[in-house]
């Protein structure tokens, strides 16, 4: 489980607050995703939390530890992919992972075979002889992420793991979170795309200019991605209102009407006949489809 | 601890590291080397000067060489003194300075001496010789010279003289320096020499065995003096043979193989069997350990003091500053260890490969002194030298983890690296070009070299930057006293006292460190 209390984080005295006192929690069994515009603080808050920078303010519980003031127990349950993975030049992917075992005092045998696994898992056990440092992004990507998964930790902090990678990896990584998911990790997600996590998130928070600006549930999101319908007609009133909400969910939008569900073409023609056969003229009548990356613009739009 | 032997093998085999290990351990060993020759030889001028003819009319022949190396001098100058008249004439390139008088008779000539310069060009280490009458007087190898000349002339001379001298082929051996009326008058019969190992002491007993000069002495009588028994001669084996108007220096290298003695007896004798003297020779030569002690502080320090810092501060950019910037130390600081940890782990790992490469530099060389003068350096030396190298190792790299942990562009860290090696190092106390401390006490400050003021700029200059601290123990090492130029001062004076230079060590080696410990387990 992951607690984030009023994290703040200045990088340095000339540059502004780059995440400015935010709150929220991860719980076990839960994925989170963190979404929001390049430079929103996404990265600062993964960083933060997984005590890899120092946070200016505020408090980061990993399993009820602190991570500044408990650093080395907190860590124990971390497991970190950086937004640009970077390894140590000249040394061998299994080599470096070994060093990383050697930090949870894993016994080697095992953590020779737990790596070789791990390699396994994400693609890479043909490349294990070669050094981390000289893969191609997507690897280096796909190699962070088992070299996070070394020691089984119960709190994942990915930060965009699926950028630079091919669709069987995207496929993969997200098969994966989802099984870590059932085994009750906490898994924190980040991305600038709200779309990639439909489907994926539990819940989505989204960042802008280092706050938080909307908290979303799956469902939210399900029903902001749905396609709708947009009306123009001569005049707006409750009993249009009653009249389509047999459709789905209603919006009144100044002079538009618009129908949210799950609509298509043949959706579209009944309900043009209907409302006219009840005395509405029509003016416009289209059918959208509205995506979530619209409504994530739309959102930070009206934030501004 | 595995992690910490991973981080220092790391650190050990970094590309950069093994180059600049390589040039820490080959340049100050291959300096004081090739310094050897130049420190350790002391070249003098000798001269031997001969007369021969009759009645009126006389030849002189100055003969002018290298008592070292035993090669003829050029364009010396003899002054000739004869019956209070004076004579100049110049050495050719054989070394000889030949001139015939026309108005002296035997005796005139028998008195007169000349002069030479002792070190060439400067007159006044002249040393004045007398002349050798050439004339033969009863045994053709010897001949008379002045004092005795007209007396009851039971006095000889050699005509031969042999001393160790330098050969370059071996610093560890003697060279045997044969000189045999080395001059253009007459010939004289040939000479043979022979040689047998001194296995019966006659060295280690007194005998040196210069007996160049005096009465003949026989190698029989003289070991029986010394109550050893007698060689038998026809044991020893022969050497080489020598023409008269010979000089030249040979080198023993053949005849010491394969044998673990160094003193030999050599003998002379005539072509008809007639024993004409000896010598015994220790031909091993040793350097003293306070010329290697010198030699090792005026050659090889300065440019450990020059390359170890920056080793130190290229590995601190290395091991630290370069993976924390690109994020590969996030890799490490993200498991479960503490910031300190991990920026401790680096330092040591950094500065434990800066040690290995400085104890290797400083061993080889010792070594390279032992193979090739036959003394290591003083053990006392080496650790209070490695005890500056680390203060400056430490001081250096702290200073470079300290601006790692505050900056974070690479180039930032490479500028600072090389600002502080040029300034700091290379131009405040590489003893070639101290343009810094030289500006400071000259042109700013208006002080005259060698005066207190001036001594004590010096000793400040030398605390402000760890590169000077090599400089604070070499100061110390004079022991109460720095003497500069003529004038000397008490090291108390210049604040060079023991309680303040050890002081000055600790804090560089902990100060750096414990600023960088703080900014990195504190800020980003
Ligand atoms: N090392 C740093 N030094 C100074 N400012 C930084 C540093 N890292 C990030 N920032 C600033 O902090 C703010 C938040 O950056 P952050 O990297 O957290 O954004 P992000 O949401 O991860 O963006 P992206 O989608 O581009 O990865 C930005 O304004 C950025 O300029
Ligand atoms: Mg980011």
């Amino acid at each position: 489980m992951i607690i984030i209390e009023n994290l703040r984080k200045t990088y340095n005295h000339k540059s502004k607050i780059a995440v400015d006192g935010i709150s929220f929690s991860v719980n076990n069994g839960e994925i989170l995703g963190l979404v929001g515009l390049n430079g929103a603080g996404k990265t600062t808050t993964i960083n933060a939390s997984c005590g890899v920078i120092l946070p200016s303010g505020g408090r980061i519980l990993i399993d009820d530890m602190e991570i500044v003031e408990e650093k080395a127990k907190a860590s124990q349950e971390i497991g970190w992919v950086s937004e640009n993975p970077n390894f140590e030049p000249n040394t061998k992917a299994i080599h470096l992972m070994l060093y990383y075992a050697g930090f949870y005092k894993i016994p080697r045998k095992e953590a020779f075979n737990r790596s070789m696994d791990l390699l396994r898992t994400v693609g890479l056990e043909e490349d294990a002889y070669r050094p981390a440092s000289a893969y191609s992004q997507g690897m280096k990507k796909r190699f962070a992420l088992a070299s996070a998964m070394i020691s089984n930790p119960r709190n994942l902090l990915l930060d965009e793991i699926l950028n630079g990678l091919d669709p069987s990896g995207i496929n993969l990584i997200k098969k994966l979170i989802l099984e870590w998911k059932k085994q009750g990790k906490a898994i924190l997600l980040s991305t600038h795309l709200l779309g990639v996590l439909e489907n994926l998130a539990d819940r989505v928070i989204i960042m802008h200019h280092g706050k938080i600006i909307k908290t979303l549930t799956n469902d939210e999101m399900k029903s902001l991605g749905s396609t709708g319908i947009r009306i123009r007609a001569d005049h707006v009133d409750k009993s249009l209102e009653m009249l389509l909400s047999k459709y789905g969910t209603v919006r009144i939008d100044g002079q538009n009407v618009i129908v949210n569900g799950d609509l298509n073409e043949k959706d579209m023609e009944n309900i043009s006949s209907d409302i006219s056969s009840h005395g509405y003229r029509i003016s416009h009548l289209d059918l959208e489809k509205k995506s979530l990356e619209e409504y994530f613009l739309t959102l930070i739009g009206e934030a501004l | 601890m595995k992690q910490i032997l991973h981080e220092i093998r790391r650190a050990l085999l970094a590309k950069t590291t093994i180059l600049m290990m390589i040039v820490i351990i080959l340049i100050p060993a291959l300096v004081a080397v090739t310094s050897i020759s130049s420190v350790n030889y002391s070249d003098s001028v000798n001269a031997k000067g001969y007369a021969e003819g009759q009645n009126l009319t006389f030849t002189i022949s100055v003969y002018v060489y290298s008592n070292a190396y035993g090669t003829p001098i050029f364009g010396e100058t003899v002054n000739l003194s004869i019956s209070g008249h004076n004579y100049s004439f110049t050495t050719d390139s054989a070394g000889y300075a030949n001139t015939t008088l026309h108005s002296y008779n035997t005796s005139e000539i028998a008195n007169s001496s000349y002069t030479y310069d002792q070190v060439p060009g400067e007159s006044s280490t002249s040393l004045r010789e007398g002349i050798i009458m050439l004339k033969p007087k009863g045994n053709p190898y010897f001949t008379c010279s002045k004092p005795i000349f007209d007396q009851n002339e039971t006095l000889y001379s050699s005509r031969y003289t042999i001393c160790p001298a330098q050969i370059n082929n071996d610093p560890k051996l003697y060279g045997i320096l044969v000189t045999y009326q080395p001059s253009n008058l007459s010939n004289f019969p040939n000479i043979s020499m022979y040689y047998i190992t001194d296995k019966k002491g006659i060295l280690t007993s007194g005998g040196t065995g210069y007996t160049v000069y005096g009465p003949i002495d026989y190698l029989n009588n003289f070991t029986k003096e010394l109550g050893g028994s007698n060689y038998n001669e026809s044991e020893m084996k022969y050497f080489r043979t020598f023409k008269s108007q010979e000089s030249m220096v040979i080198s023993p290298v053949n005849l010491t193989t394969n044998t673990n003695t160094s003193d030999y007896i050599f003998e002379f004798f005539s072509s008809n069997g007639t024993e004409v003297g000896w010598i015994a020779l220790n031909l091993s030569r040793t350097t003293s350990p306070n010329a290697v002690n010198s030699l090792f502080f005026k050659t090889e320090l300065p440019m450990l003091s020059l390359f170890v810092p920056l080793l130190a501060m290229l590995s601190a950019f290395l091991v630290f500053g370069r993976d924390r910037v690109t994020g590969v130390l996030s890799t490490v600081v993200v498991r479960p260890i503490s910031r300190r940890s991990v920026i401790l782990s680096r330092y040591m790992a950094s500065v434990g490969a800066v040690f290995v490469a400085s104890l290797a530099s400083l061993g080889l060389s010792s070594t390279l002194f032992h193979y090739l003068l036959g003394t290591y350096i003083p053990l006392s030396s080496i650790l209070l030298s490695f005890w500056a190298l680390a203060v400056m190792i430490c001081g250096f790299s702290g200073l470079i983890f300290f601006a790692s942990s505050i900056m974070n562009s690479i180039g930032k860290i490479i500028a600072t690296v090389m600002l502080a090696f040029f300034f700091f190092d290379f131009f405040w106390t590489f003893y070639a070009l101290p343009a810094i401390p030289i500006f400071v006490s000259t042109y700013l400050l208006n002080q005259n070299y060698g005066t207190l003021e001036y001594l004590r700029t010096q000793a400040i200059l030398d605390y402000i930057t760890p590169s000077g601290y090599i400089n604070l123990i070499t100061y110390l090492q004079q022991h109460n006293v720095y003497t500069i130029g003529l004038a000397s001062y008490p090291v108390s004076e210049i604040y060079l006292t023991f309680p303040l230079v050890v002081a000055a060590g600790l804090l560089w080696i902990f100060l750096p460190l414990l600023a960088s410990l703080v900014s990195f387990s504190r800020k980003d």
